[in-house]
């Protein structure tokens, strides 16, 4: 059993680091809590099947489909929406992309329906390490997530839009003293955000059950993996803490019931606001 | 006191509407149908004020008010159906509950900036629907708790608006007392607030009680009146349509946001037949009223009619 | 004179950057005290370890005889002790009124200190910064002048016996200067003990009576005003090795 928790644990780290990243640095740079996150990661996965199902299209366009689509649908909730109430009081920001989120929510579920649905797996077959059997599907999702966090860490530390993107997350007015233009960060940073949650819809749909639901419980999960790996950290924190949530909620799941994981995320963000507001890694005042 | 003269005029009218209210239910003939929609407007319009005090009022958005409804309830319908007599303690046990259960939210977001306590009321809300749902044998699932009808609907209908009007009127006394300066001051400037000698998390934990506990006795009676409690109260949606009316009705002022309960669950009612989409025009209608007009309807009214004008600027002869 | 507040052997860093080491001074009650020191001196840290906003990683700081080196603000606005801040941040959506009279409600042992009803306190306070004639606008409508004196308003509410004022001249223009410095004046009259944060050398130092100066977290003199424009450590502080070398 421990081997299965440990196999099982490494993809749940990859799809996790995924799906936090995107809200991370968001919150980051714009100190924006965008509620909608989950939501648009679930837009992905229905998306996806709606081009594969509905419309028969192959797999391979139709992931490209689902990506742009994201990352469109993230630049108008973002150029639309949050950027107009930028200097509105926090409560208004919370209010709007929970809104939103719940409008996608509504739409996905008129258009589509509120049952669940089963997204084909990209690659089918399996692999067996450690006796433990994982499907391709599962092997190709930590492959991806961890070439991708691989890649934007290389962007954000080498690359002189990832070190002025780290700056404004640092201080966005001293940013500005240097030159470096906040909107055109912010426009970078959603493009990223979107693209990652795209990423992150494709590879999460085969493998988990798809319902309009779990765009709530992929925010939750997302929050509690950015605060616990604290804001301004580096991108490994992130994994860090990935791993620590995917692998508290597999432990729960084996021993107390498997209904009750999202319970052990739940104690881990109490725990975390309670006795380390600043997460593992953060840094800066909350 | 003091502060009862000065909201005579309020308890004045939150009577007169109690009273109207009452009024309907001999005179409609005892309609069911009427007493139901009423009965449930009176208890929509008790959450949707205690959301209030929280969002409106000291700066915690909690998008998962009816959890603290939801504990009070479990806990009354559990204990009705495994212990015999002394009803009244039951009572008392659900409404010790129900508002306990707010310092899971409360308590982690002492520390941290209001924002993470919208979260961890997500979190929360979600928390909950797994654990009924997972413990089906003491929890009964998805078909929820239900007991035999112990009180009539008359009795709850007048109960019902019994405590909406308590709560009103403590809610409105408890705003316009030292402690609704207090966690106004917490939502505007939590830094300030502390330097003035205000007790932040004294203020912000006994906010969270004083919202749950009256909410405890809309969710007991909620309870009673429909004879069952089920999952769905710690759903997405129930604590949405809260935010939603609040929003609507006006942030930070106790009168809009009954008022937004009020009209909002009764319009509920009526979308019946187009359910599918009334979810989506309420989710619509947050967004548009989020980004034009953030103090609700009788917030914008009340600045139309602001007693002293602003001037944009004030420079005053400062030499 | 008894000893009002005595700070000892403040440490405070943040990781690896130290920003007070082994700071100690004294102020007895009554006192003027300015605090000066260049820019990232630690000047704003050492406000916020001694009004509670950030505790100290070693050190004792002792007010009216009590060790309040773990006290939160609010307790420390109840014995007395009242900071402003640089950047005012009223309650934008209470009356000036409100943000004065707020500070009376949550310190009652203060308010027996004075004879006063609490609404001629009031009134008395906002008269003294002058903004009694604006008493029922919303503080979030107000100019930057005006803000900072109703940061001085504000920070009147509890009565205090001791008043830490963080840069109460930034962003005024000279005769605004002077209308806050003859405020401060009258309040250190009232008997208030004041220590006051700038970087308006020449009017803090036309203030007060004693100067205390910080550099890198340490301080490097402690003195009359005319004694430390004179000395030679605080000059070298402020504009560098040579300037003072040629000086010597």
């Amino acid at each position: 059993m421990i081997e299965t928790i440990f196999i099982f644990g490494i993809v749940w780290t990859a799809l996790y680091c995924l799906i936090a990243i995107g809200f991370s640095l968001l919150f980051g740079v714009a100190q924006v809590l965008n509620l909608a996150h989950g939501m648009i990661i679930m837009s992905a996965c229905y998306i996806t099947f709606l081009f594969v199902t509905a419309l028969n299209w192959s797999l391979g366009p139709s992931l490209i489909v689902g990506i742009i689509a994201t990352v469109c649908l993230m630049l108008i909730i973002w150029l639309g929406f949050i950027k107009r109430l930028l200097t509105a009081p926090v409560t208004s920001l919370l209010l709007l992309t929970a809104g939103l989120a719940n409008v996608i929510q509504q739409i996905v579920i008129l258009t589509v329906g509120p049952h669940t649905k089963y997204v084909p797996s990209m690659i089918t077959g399996s692999t067996t390490i450690l006796s433990v059997t994982l499907s391709n599907q599962q092997i190709l999702s930590i492959i991806v997530a961890f070439v991708l966090v691989g890649l934007l860490a290389l962007f954000l530390q080498r690359t002189r839009m990832g070190r002025a993107i780290r700056a404004v997350t640092q201080d966005r007015n001293v940013a500005a003293l240097s030159g470096i233009n906040a909107e055109e960060m912010y426009l970078v940073t959603i493009i990223i955000a979107g693209l990652l949650a795209g990423v992150a819809g494709l590879l999460v749909a085969p493998i988990q059950t798809v319902t309009p639901e779990i765009g709530w419980e992929m925010m939750v999960t997302a929050f509690t993996v950015t605060i616990l790996a604290g804001l301004g950290g580096p991108i490994w924190g992130i994994i860090v803490a990935a791993a620590i949530v995917a692998y508290a909620e597999l432990i729960t799941a084996f021993l107390v019931a498997p209904m009750l994981k999202e319970g052990a995320a739940f104690v881990i963000m109490i725990l975390t606001l309670m006795f380390r507001p600043l997460g593992l890694f953060g840094k800066g005042r909350v | 006191m003091e502060l009862l003269r000065k909201e005579f005029l309020s308890i004045l009218i939150v009577g007169i509407i109690s009273g109207g209210l009452a009024i309907m239910a001999p005179a409609s003939d005892y309609n069911y149908y009427l007493i139901g929609l009423l009965t449930s407007a009176c208890l929509w319009v008790i959450y949707v004020v205690c959301w209030d005090l929280l969002a409106g009022y000291t700066g915690m958005l909690n998008f998962g008010q009816l959890v603290f409804a939801g504990v009070a309830a479990y806990t009354v319908a559990l204990l009705e159906l495994h212990f015999k007599g002394a009803r009244p303690l039951m009572i008392l046990i659900g409404l010790l509950a129900g508002t306990c259960s707010s310092l899971l939210i409360g308590l982690p977001s002492l520390r941290v900036r209001a924002k993470y306590f919208a979260l961890v009321s997500f979190a929360i809300l979600l928390v909950f629907y797994r654990i009924t749902m997972t413990f089906i044998s003491i929890f009964g699932g998805d078909y929820g708790l239900s007991i035999p009808r112990v009180f009539s609907r008359e009795t709850l209908y007048f109960t019902a608006i019994i405590l909406m009007a308590i709560t009103l009127i403590s809610l409105r006394l408890v705003v316009k007392s030292r402690i609704g300066m207090a966690l106004q001051s917490i939502r505007e400037d939590e830094e300030t607030a502390r330097a003035v000698g205000i007790n932040i998390r004294r203020y912000k934990l006994l906010a969270c009680l004083i919202s749950a506990f009256f909410t405890s006795l809309g969710g007991i009676c909620g309870f009673y009146y429909m004879g069952h409690v089920g999952p769905e109260i710690f759903g997405m949606m129930g604590s949405f349509d809260v935010v939603i009316m609040g929003v609507i009705g006006g942030k930070g002022t106790i009168f809009g946001a009954a008022l937004g309960g009020g009209v909002l669950s009764i319009l509920l009612e009526f979308m019946r037949p187009v359910a599918e989409y009334r979810s989506l025009l309420y989710a619509i209608l947050l967004v548009v009223v989020v980004m034009v007009a953030s103090r609700g309807a009788w917030g914008s009214m009340a600045t139309l009619f602001r007693k002293h004008p602003q001037k944009k600027e004030i420079e005053g002869d400062l030499t | 004179m008894t000893e009002f507040l005595d700070v000892k052997n403040i440490y405070k860093h943040f990781g690896k950057l130290s920003a007070l080491i082994d700071f100690s001074f004294t102020v007895n009650k009554g006192e003027l005290v300015g605090l000066i020191g260049p820019n990232g001196a630690g000047k704003t840290t050492l406000f916020n370890v001694i009004t509670g906003f950030y505790q100290a990683n070693s050190g004792k700081i002792i007010f009216k005889g009590k060790d309040v080196s773990r006290a939160e603000p609010n307790e420390l606005a109840e014995m007395g002790m009242v900071r402003t801040f640089q950047i005012p941040k009223p309650f934008k959506e209470l009356t000036v009124h409100d943000n004065v009279a707020i500070g009376t409600l949550f310190t009652p042992h203060r308010s027996k200190k004075t004879s006063l009803s609490t609404e001629e306190f009031v009134r008395r306070v906002l008269k003294s910064v002058r903004l009694y004639p604006v008493k029922e606008q919303l503080a979030g409508i107000l100019g930057h002048g005006n803000l900072k004196l109703l940061e001085l308003g504000r920070a009147q509410g509890p009565y205090p016996d001791l008043l830490l004022l963080d840069e109460p001249f930034a962003g005024l223009t000279i005769g605004e200067i002077q209308l806050v410095s003859e405020i401060l004046r009258n309040l250190a009259e009232q008997g208030l003990t004041l220590i006051i944060v700038e970087h308006k050398l020449r009017e803090l130092m036309k203030l007060v009576q004693r100067v205390i100066v910080l550099h890198y977290g340490k301080k490097i003199a402690d003195g009359r005003p005319e004694e430390i424009s004179q000395d030679e450590q605080v000059l070298k502080a402020y504009l560098g090795r040579r300037w003072s070398h040629r000086h010597a």
